[in-house]
């Protein structure tokens, strides 16, 4: 009897609410993704941090834009992390199935050669998958690369439209930031100029 | 870099009238003011700097880079006030077609109201030009900072000809001499003159085509106190003539980048040490190239900041005219300009003069850019950005960095490698 009351109070509070589903969907892991956990304090700080920089500094927009990390030793053996902003999905043309979140910020994790270049990596195509879910909603999708048409004038004065579209930016565009670590919990920083 | 050549003023008694002709038909809103200032060439260049944006001349911008200043003279000028007046040289060319002389003259008016003027030389071959200068033949077009085509004078032998109150441009607009009511009740001067109508002159890179000219009479403004009726046949000498920058055959001129122009130094020890000095006096990287034959080329800086800098593969000046271009040869590209006189897979930087309607280039070795030594940067590296761009030539060139310590030569991937020099 007070089992079926109980019942039925939960029917009456489930129907008046219109609503019964879980606050949260419990989902099995990433099957082919490696979640690292393992960082120290020290480290999520400084991706925290490094992240929240970004948003402030404009790096990101419009909610978009991850964090790739590259972690590397130097030819001095030192630890280093290089944090680079990337808002589209250039991800793709070296995917990695390595990753570390931190709520909503979500950072790709790659390992990098002394200079801090990122090793090429073997990644299954199910982990490519995986990835490219992980990553929707997350970065802007660029679009395939073309010739800007331009106007001038050439030597003799006559007007010419001409395909032209070679015109980068240098330095320091995507506000990458060398953390370089002299002991677990003591680092200074270093700009890519 | 050619000498100065200064060829002192003998008579400047028409010019000086002339010009003095042309305040009288100042338009309202011109660039003009009050003179607040003793005209120097560092007051005229202020004053022309705060009252100016962009001058032209016809279908050609002037930008302040192509302002000769350090060849700029004060002369007095020939007449009751016996007023100064400021004569700046603007780059031109002496191998075009129709040899071209420019200059801007700014001077306090009779009303005391500071002003400039353009005045445009068209000689009537390169000959004059070249074997004498005090034997002029052509026309003198003045023009005020907006282009706006004000009049002119027929010159034969440094003789007032006639008036040229019409020309046709190269682009086949009609601009016809500005005359305002005012300046006629100022006393317009009259007396018999050939006049010359209807000319064909393209003021840039087009031939000259002739004039009619007419035996009339004719009234020129002025002001009777400074102008005599029977002007014509009075000498005329061109003050201050400067040899261009450019040698004859077009050569680009040495000079430290500008936000719109570019840098160039013959020798490459001097290339790196002028871009290290464009980074310290702009605060901004540097960027350029510097060729097989030892030639340092930078681009200009508008877009370069503190610790980033932008590499474009054309360079254009505000009305389409390019200042210079990279490109890597292939003669099968569907491009006007890139036909079968470039090699395969090269990469070339291309310099325009418009004024011999002629192009010149020079084959690249590698692309080089400045970093600053600051503490918190890491300049002894390329940046991430710069080695994903480090192959956009297709490998047809090289990359290097340079700092006031090193050279370095870097590429997509590996360490930079120091390059030995004896520059720096």
């Amino acid at each position: 009897m007070k089992i079926i009351f109980f019942c039925s109070v939960l029917l009456v509070v489930c129907t008046f609410k219109g609503n019964c589903q879980k606050p949260f969907e419990i989902i099995s892991d990433y099957k082919y993704l490696i979640k690292v956990d393992t960082f120290s304090t020290t480290v999520k700080n400084i991706f925290n941090e490094y992240y929240l920089d970004c948003v402030h500094q404009n790096y990101f927009h419009e909610g978009l834009g991850v964090v790739e990390v590259v972690i590397y030793k130097d030819s001095l053996h030192r630890q280093l992390f290089s944090l680079t902003a990337i808002l589209d999905d250039r991800y793709t043309d070296m995917p990695t199935d390595t990753y570390f979140s931190l709520g909503d910020k979500l950072f790709l994790i790659y390992k990098g050669d002394t200079q801090g270049i990122k090793l090429n990596m073997t990644i299954s195509e199910p982990a490519i998958a995986e990835l490219k879910t992980m990553l929707e909603g997350r970065t802007y999708i660029r679009p395939p690369k073309r010739e800007k048409w331009q106007e001038f004038y050439d030597g003799t004065g006559h007007k010419i439209r001409r395909k032209s579209g070679k015109s980068f930016n240098y330095g320091n565009p995507w506000n990458t930031v060398i953390y370089i670590f002299d002991s677990p919990n003591k680092y200074h920083t270093l700009k890519p100029l | 870099m050619k000498s100065i050549n200064f060829i002192a003023m003998r008579k400047l008694l028409i010019a000086l009238l002339f010009t003095l002709a042309f305040v009288a038909c100042q338009k309202d809103g011109e660039n003009t003011s009050i003179s607040p200032t003793l005209l120097t060439i560092e007051s005229a260049k202020e004053w022309l700097k705060s009252n100016t944006s962009t001058a032209r001349i016809g279908s050609t911008t002037i930008l302040n880079d192509d302002l000769l200043w350090k060849y700029a003279i004060v002369e007095n000028m020939k007449g009751e006030k016996k007023d100064k007046v400021v004569v700046v040289p603007i780059l031109y060319s002496r191998d075009s077609k129709l040899t071209q002389i420019k200059q801007i003259w700014i001077y306090d008016n009779n009303k005391g109201i500071r002003t400039a003027r353009i005045f445009e030389y068209l000689y009537e071959t390169k000959n004059d030009f070249k074997n004498n200068l005090k034997n002029f033949s052509g026309a003198l077009l003045v023009r005020d900072m907006e282009g706006k085509f004000l009049g002119g004078l027929k010159i034969k032998k440094n003789r007032i000809e006639g008036l040229i109150s019409e020309i046709t441009t190269a682009n086949g607009n009609k601009e016809v001499m500005q005359q305002k009511k005012e300046a006629r009740t100022d006393g317009f001067l009259c007396g018999p003159a050939v006049i010359c109508r209807n000319w064909t002159i393209s003021a840039g890179m087009v031939s000259w085509t002739g004039s009619n000219c007419d035996a009339d009479y004719q009234c020129w403004w002025g002001n009777t106190n400074e102008l005599e009726p029977a002007f014509t046949g009075y000498l005329i000498d061109i003050p201050a003539l400067v040899d261009p920058p450019a040698s004859p055959t077009g050569d680009p001129v040495e000079q430290k980048p500008g936000p719109n122009s570019y840098g160039f130094a013959k020798d490459i020890c001097r290339g790196y040490l002028m871009m290290l000095e464009a980074q310290r006096e702009q605060n901004k990287e540097i960027a350029g190239v510097v060729t097989k034959g030892g030639l340092v080329f930078t681009f200009p800086t508008e877009l370069n900041d503190a610790h980033n800098y932008h590499i474009s593969d054309t360079y254009m000046k505000p009305d389409g005219q390019i200042i210079m271009r990279v490109f890597v040869g292939n003669p099968d590209a569907a491009d006007p300009m890139n036909d079968n006189k470039y090699k395969d897979g090269t990469a070339y930087i291309e310099m325009y003069n418009y004024q011999t309607g002629t192009n010149m280039n020079w084959e690249i070795d590698g692309f080089i850019h400045t970093h600053p030594i600051e503490d918190g940067y890491d300049y002894n590296n390329p940046s991430p950005a710069d080695r994903a761009s480090a192959n956009m030539w297709s490998g047809a060139a090289a990359n290097y960095i340079l700092t006031e310590q090193k050279l370095f030569k870097y590429s997509e991937t590996g360490p930079p490698t120091r390059v030995s020099t004896n520059c720096l």
